[in-house]
């Protein structure tokens, strides 16, 4: 895990400087709400429906247990003893006052951690695989390359005022749990026949109104390269890229408008007369971030006994945990341990206080000190000894997080939605807790595989519902909340835009439908054949008869 | 004398044009598309970009390729909306100075327009155009100059 030195401390503590100066002149009256609206904005500071919002940057979904303990510091002293984990990776506090949220960002900064760039038209949070440094089939370890670029992503004067927000996700795995190609800009990274790490570079993906999946932009790119070819994307993009509609503004859409082919001359022809001065030291700098980054040390904590379920007594509920929620780690012995933040009926991504303090204890005692956010809204424990998974276990059913239902259809992701959302137009929560109560029993009977189920509060698709197996849309016709269905979505190697089923539905049916359409599906699939694999073999009609019953 | 307009350079001083020499300065819109321009039009030993609206950023591209494929080699002032809190990222993209006219330096008000030649933010990753800024990555490798 990367460890600030002075300079970076410096650059956040400053930043922290100026936004207190900015909320000063806010409160001074001296700059109106309009003027002061970009600026709270490029520190992560949302006026929601009913109170400020704060969106905490977790760089690349990476936490410290030291870390993990501020927030729950921070949701005790300055929130409601709570926080919401995002699908960016970041974690939002709902009820911050504006006159501590100076406050809030130098305790923040205080850990190494800031709210830079959590919104507003630039480059946000760099997104990752949760599993990175540690999955068992990883090529190449996605973070010094993350740390990279948010590092030169921070505080880019060229790119601050962009035509719309801009997104990075990073995978170092053939199988892409980052989600890379419904990204702005996706980037796989693989080794090169002489091993050195390639990026392949993937331009134009995104959800929202118009979901793309993204194009394969330029392959095998030499690290050397890369940011000077992603400043030239940007510099085009920055250009070219709409501004009289915002709906429009993306770089999906200057891709559609624009052709892959001239985009990529056009950026060809930038990265060509790209002045290099900025990036002479890349390659040094990316050596000196490895070498900044704190690795576990495996063999000494493989001496430590901890306690075991030696398989003496039987534990039917440990193992349902063990087979759903935990990972297989690259170095032997050890394991990758996904905590849900579903329970049944709760609301998806929160945690209490006392979790995230719990699980930071959890982190020093059984994970290297380190936590992990993922885009699905849980949390990771990413170096587990796998004889400690029992005390493990026991302890994440101490304090309510030992859910088995991680990949399950009530790992739901859902948007704030109407109840704090001020873009909202149907809730998405509600909707979430009554699907995950309902479904939750036949889950457990029934080897579902993998299926994803997502709800967003409106057109915005903040959760992602087009990328889901099943999508769900909260819209309002007619002042009524009205959901609308979408199946065969996914936002793996293999994206897809997910097809809409049929008419929309009330919030009181659509437990019902999810639970109709999983039923179906079981009734038909073949052998080791996922919910989208059935899906893409016996097409929509079987579906949306076994639907709308 | 006309309307003073004050040039906030990246040197960190405050100097004063007449507003009627300024507006025989040559100029481009912020997005102008910096592939229809040809020597001609940027041949002056003054050129201004203009930003039209406080959240479009074009202007900071174009200066980049004003400045960078085009090789202008005279001053490059920024003009239009720009704001005291973009007044640092004119200076990192390579503008010698921005030009404000005298409403808009009244409303923000002196104080508030000199603090931003100064900013609070010392440290940028990777640029170091402006005075006082210091990039951190030529830090840490030792070519800051
Ligand atoms: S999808 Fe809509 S309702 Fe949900 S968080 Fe995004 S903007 Fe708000």
């Amino acid at each position: 895990m990367y460890q600030y030195d002075q300079l970076d401390q410096s650059i956040v503590e400053q930043r922290s400087a100026e936004f207190r100066a900015q909320v000063e002149r806010r409160l001074a009256g001296s700059i109106s709400e309009a003027e002061f609206k970009p600026l709270r904005l490029m520190n992560g500071l949302y006026l929601q429906l009913h109170a400020y919002m704060l969106r905490v940057a977790i760089p690349y979904g990476v936490l410290s247990s030291k870390q993990m303990a501020k927030l729950a510091d921070i949701a005790d002293k300055y929130d409601r003893g709570y926080g919401h984990f995002t699908t960016r990776q970041n974690i939002q506090f709902n009820w911050p006052k504006l006159i501590e949220t100076p406050d809030i960002l130098d305790d923040l900064a205080g850990v190494q951690m800031h709210a830079i760039q959590t919104s507003g038209n630039c480059i946000r949070n760099i997104t990752t695989d949760p599993f990175a440094g540690a999955a068992a089939d990883e090529e190449v370890d996605p973070r010094p390359l993350c740390e990279l670029l948010r590092q030169w992503s921070t505080l880019h004067p060229e790119f601050a005022y962009l035509p719309r927000k801009f997104k990075f996700a990073i995978t170092g795995s053939a199988i892409d749990r980052a989600a890379i190609k419904v990204h702005d800009i996706g980037l796989r990274l693989r080794k090169g026949s002489d091993n050195r790490p390639l990026t392949d570079i993937w331009v134009g993906g995104g959800q929202g109104r118009t979901p793309k999946v993204a194009q394969l932009f330029k392959q095998g790119v030499a690290l050397e390269d890369l940011l000077p070819y992603l400043e030239a994307i940007m510099r085009v993009y920055n250009r070219y890229g709409r501004r009289d509609n915002k709906y429009k503004a993306r770089i999906k859409i200057l891709l559609a408008e624009t052709g892959l082919e001239k985009l990529q001359e056009q950026v060809e022809a930038e990265f060509q007369s790209l002045d290099r001065t900025p990036f002479v030291n890349v390659a040094a700098e990316l050596q000196r971030i490895t070498e900044n980054s704190l690795t576990p040390d495996y063999a000494s904590h493989n001496e430590s006994g901890e306690l075991t379920n030696n398989g003496s007594v039987p534990h039917p509920e440990f193992d349902a945990w063990k087979q759903q929620n935990v990972k297989p780690h690259k170095v032997r012995g050890y394991v990758i341990a996904m905590v849900s933040l579903k329970p049944a009926g709760g609301i998806p991504g929160d945690a209490t206080s006392r979790q995230m303090r719990e699980l930071a204890e959890l982190a020093v005692r059984y994970s290297h000190d380190e936590l992990r956010v993922t885009h699905r809204q849980n949390l990771v424990l990413p170096h587990v000894l796998e004889r400690d998974l029992f005390a493990l276990w026991q302890a994440l059913v101490e304090i309510e997080l030992a859910e088995d239902n991680i990949d399950l259809p009530s790992d739901i992701i859902a948007c704030p939605g109407l109840d704090y959302c001020a873009l909202a137009t149907a809730r998405s929560i509600p909707i979430a807790q009554a699907v995950s109560a309902k479904i939750r029993a036949t889950e457990k009977k029934t080897d579902l595989g993998g299926i994803s189920v997502n709800i967003s509060g409106c057109i915005n698709a903040c959760a992602h519902h087009h990328v889901a197996n099943i999508g769900v849309l909260g819209l309002n016709k007619g002042g009524v909340e009205n959901y609308q269905l979408t199946l065969g979505g996914r936002n793996d190697q293999n994206a897809s835009i997910g097809e809409r089923l049929g008419p929309g539905v009330s919030g009181d049916e659509v437990p019902h439908v999810i639970e109709r359409i999983i039923d179906f599906y079981v009734d038909v699939r073949d052998a080791g054949e996922s919910l989208s694999d059935t899906y893409d073999r016996v097409g929509k009609e079987p579906f949306k008869e076994a639907a709308y019953v | 004398m006309s309307d003073v307009v004050r040039l906030l350079k990246a040197d960190g001083t405050v100097g004063e044009i007449d507003a009627k020499a300024v507006a025989m300065f040559a100029s481009l819109e912020g997005e102008t598309d910096p592939a229809t321009l040809s020597v001609s039009d940027i041949d002056a030993d003054i050129l201004l970009i203009e930003f039209t609206g406080a959240a479009d950023g074009r202007g900071f591209s174009l200066a980049k390729a004003v400045l960078g494929k085009m090789a202008y080699q005279g001053k490059l002032y920024a003009v239009g909306c720009i704001n005291p809190d973009q007044l640092s990222m004119a200076l990192q993209t390579g503008f010698d100075g921005v030009l404000v006219p005298a409403e808009r330096w009244a409303d923000y008000g002196a104080e508030v327009w000199k603090a931003a030649l100064s900013p609070i933010v010392k440290l940028s990753y990777a640029s170091t155009r402006s005075q006082g800024l210091q990039s951190i990555w030529q830090l840490r490798h030792g070519t800051q100059s």
